[in-house]
C-alpha cells in the first residue's frame, strides 16, 4: 500500500506542470495565477491571439515540415546504410563503424559550431536544408537497425538471390518489411529529436517566417514576459504532436529507448 | 570495383556524416585561429592570428566562469537524475504491481518533450511571487524563508534547475534500470528472502551490483547531457542571476552553451570555434580520465 501511496505522489509530481500549463493556457490572462486547480472559466482567447498575432499556424507547419523530412530522410539513410554493414562486406567496414560510433560519445553542443560554420558558408541560414540537413546522420538509429538487421537470416537472402533478385529488390521486398518495426521506432524518435531540436532552429532562423514552434515560443516568451496564457497555449501547441504520437505508438518510443541502453 | 558496390548504400549517410560531422570539425579548427576582416564577406576575409583567440578566452572571466557553472551543473545533476531513476524503478520492480504500465507511462512522458518547453512551464510553476509553489508556500507560512525566488537567489537556482531537469529526464535512466532489474533471475531474491535480508540490504547487495554497468551508462549520458546544457537555462533563468566573484560581476548560471550560441548568433565565428575545441579537448580529457570507472 506505501508503494502505491508513494508511486501515486510521483505521478502527481510528474504529470501536474502539464495539466497546470493546459489549465493556464485555457484561461483569461487576469485568472493566470489563480490557485484553483479545477477547470472552470475555459476560454480560447490565448490561442486565437498566438494564431492572428503571432502566426503560430506558420511555425507549426515548419516543425511538421522539418520533423517528417528530418525523420524520414534520416531513417532511410540510417536504413541503407545499417544494410550494408550488417549483410555486406567492403573496404574499410569497421574502421567507418567505429568513427561512426564514436560520434555518439561527444556531447552534441561540440558540434554545433562546427555544423554551422558549415550552413554559414553554405548561405542556408533561415532555409529548410539548415534546418534539416545537417542532422540526418542518425548515428543512434544507423546502430539499432544494424544490429536489428543482422538477425535476419542469411538464407532468406540468399534463396532471394538464387530465384535471381536483385540487391534492391532484396532490401525492398524482405529486408524492409522484416524490420519495419524497428524502422518505425527510429522515425518516432527521429522525427522527436527533430522536433524537439530547439537550439540549432533557434540559431539557424533569424527571420520569423522560418521559425518553428519552439523558437515561435521563444520569441513569444520574451515579448510577454509576465502574461503566461499566452506563453502556455504556445507550449501546450508544442507538447501536442508528440503527446499524440506518445500515446499512439508508446510501445515503440519505450522499445527503442530501452534497446538503445542496452545495446551499449 | 566488386568490393566497393555496397557502398552506394552508405553513400547518402557518409555524405551527410563527412559534410557535417566530419569535415566541420577540422574546418573550425581552422577558423578558430583566424580573425574575420569583413563580417559581409565572412570566408574570404578570414586572417590567421595564431592562438590569439585562446589566449582572450583564457583571459576572459566570463568564459572561465561558464566552463565552471557547466560543471556545477554537472555535479550536482548527475546523481539526482540516478538516484530519481533508481528510486522510481526500484518502486515499479514488483510482479505483483498493478497498474505498472500506467505509472511507468506517466514517468517517462516528461523525457520526450523537449527541454525548452518544459523549462518555460517551470518558470510559471517556480514563478515569483505569485506562481503555484511560492502560493503553497505562503499558505504554510514558509515563504519567509524564500525571500528571493527559486530562480533568482543565487544559491538555489543551480539546485532548482538540476532537480527540475533531472525529475524530467528520469523517465529514460527508469526505463533502463527497470529493463536491467527484470532480467535478473527471481530465484537470487527468493534465495536472499529466505536468508532473511530486508528489502534495502536486497537493493544494496544483489540489485545494485548487477545494474552497476547500467548505472555508468545513464551517469554518462547525464553528464553529455549536462555538458550540453542550453535549453534548461536559455528558458528558466536567462542566465541570471547576477552575483560577485573575485570583484567581477558574472552571470551565475551562464553556461557554457549560453556562451557558445551567444558567440555564433552574434556571428562570432572564430571565438565560438576556439571555445567549443577547448571545451572538446575538456571533454576528452574527462572521458578518458574516467574510463576506468566505466569499464566493468
Amino acid at each position: 500500500m506505501r508503494r502505491y501511496i508513494l508511486l501515486f505522489l510521483f505521478s502527481i509530481l510528474y504529470i501536474f506542470p502539464f495539466y497546470y500549463m493546459i489549465l493556464v493556457a485555457l484561461r483569461p490572462e487576469v485568472l493566470s495565477f489563480s490557485m484553483n486547480i479545477l477547470p472552470k472559466n475555459l476560454t480560447l482567447e490565448n490561442f486565437e491571439r498566438i494564431f492572428k498575432y503571432h502566426s503560430f499556424g506558420r511555425y507549426f507547419l515548419n516543425s511538421l515540415i522539418v520533423s517528417f523530412s528530418g525523420a524520414f530522410f534520416s531513417t532511410l539513410f540510417a536504413f541503407l546504410c545499417a544494410y550494408a554493414f550488417a549483410k555486406e562486406d567492403f573496404p574499410l567496414k569497421n574502421f567507418l563503424y567505429n568513427i561512426f560510433v564514436s560520434t555518439l560519445l561527444v556531447p552534441g553542443i561540440l558540434f554545433m559550431i562546427p555544423q554551422f560554420l558549415i550552413v554559414v558558408y553554405l548561405g542556408w541560414l533561415n532555409t529548410f536544408w539548415g534546418l534539416v540537413v545537417p542532422h540526418l546522420a542518425n548515428v543512434f538509429g544507423f546502430i539499432f537497425l544494424t544490429e536489428y538487421i543482422k538477425k535476419i537470416p542469411d538464407d532468406l537472402i540468399h534463396s532471394a538471390l538464387i530465384d535471381g533478385a536483385s540487391k534492391f529488390l532484396i532490401i525492398f521486398k524482405i529486408i524492409f518489411p522484416l524490420s519495419l518495426p524497428m524502422l518505425l521506432t527510429i522515425f518516432l524518435l527521429s522525427f522527436q529529436f527533430h522536433w524537439n531540436n530547439f537550439l540549432w532552429q533557434l540559431l539557424v532562423t533569424t527571420k520569423s517566417n522560418m521559425f518553428t514552434i519552439p523558437v515561435g515560443l521563444a520569441s513569444l516568451s520574451s515579448m510577454y514576459q509576465e502574461y503566461y496564457g499566452a506563453k502556455m497555449s504556445g507550449a501546450t501547441l508544442s507538447i501536442l504532436p508528440i503527446v499524440i504520437l506518445f500515446l499512439i505508438f508508446q510501445r515503440y518510443f519505450i522499445q527503442g529507448i530501452i534497446r538503445g541502453g542496452l545495446k551499449f | 570495383m566488386k568490393r566497393f558496390f555496397p557502398f552506394i548504400f552508405i553513400i547518402p549517410f557518409l555524405i551527410i556524416f563527412i559534410l557535417f560531422l566530419f569535415l566541420p570539425l577540422f574546418f573550425s579548427l581552422y577558423i578558430s585561429f583566424c580573425k574575420i576582416e569583413n563580417y559581409y564577406n565572412i570566408f574570404e576575409s578570414l586572417k590567421f592570428v595564431g592562438l590569439n583567440n585562446f589566449l582572450k578566452l583564457l583571459k576572459d572571466p566570463e568564459i572561465i566562469w561558464s566552463i565552471i557553472a557547466s560543471f556545477i551543473y554537472g555535479i550536482l545533476y548527475v546523481p539526482l537524475l540516478v538516484i530519481i531513476s533508481l528510486f522510481l524503478a526500484n518502486l515499479l520492480n514488483n510482479p505483483l504491481l498493478k497498474l505498472k504500465r500506467f505509472f511507468r507511462t506517466i514517468y517517462f512522458f516528461p523525457f520526450l518533450l523537449d527541454t525548452f518547453v518544459v523549462g518555460i512551464v517551470l518558470t510559471l510553476i517556480f514563478a515569483f511571487p505569485y506562481g503555484f509553489i511560492y502560493k503553497i508556500l505562503s499558505y504554510l507560512k514558509l515563504s519567509n524563508f524564500f525571500k528571493r525566488g527559486f530562480l533568482q537567489d543565487p544559491y538555489l537556482v543551480f539546485l532548482t534547475v538540476s532537480i527540475s531537469m533531472a525529475i524530467k529526464n528520469s523517465g529514460f535512466g527508469m526505463l533502463l534500470f527497470l529493463a536491467g532489474m527484470q532480467s535478473i533471475p527471481e530465484s537470487i531474491y527468493e534465495a536472499a528472502r529466505i536468508d532473511g535480508a530486508n528489502s534495502i540490504q536486497i537493493f544494496k547487495k544483489i540489485t545494485f551490483p548487477l545494474i552497476k554497468p547500467i548505472v555508468y551508462f545513464v551517469a554518462f549520458f547525464g553528464f553529455i547531457g549536462a555538458f550540453s546544457a542550453f535549453s534548461e537555462f536559455y528558458s528558466m533563468t536567462g542566465g541570471g542571476p547576477q552575483i560577485n566573484i573575485l570583484n567581477y560581476t558574472l552571470s551565475e548560471t551562464s553556461v557554457s552553451g549560453l556562451v557558445l550560441y551567444r558567440f555564433a548568433s552574434q556571428l562570432k565565428l572564430p571565438e565560438a570555434a576556439s571555445f567549443s575545441f577547448v571545451l572538446f579537448i575538456l571533454f576528452l580529457i574527462i572521458y578518458f580520465s574516467t574510463k576506468k570507472y566505466r569499464e566493468v
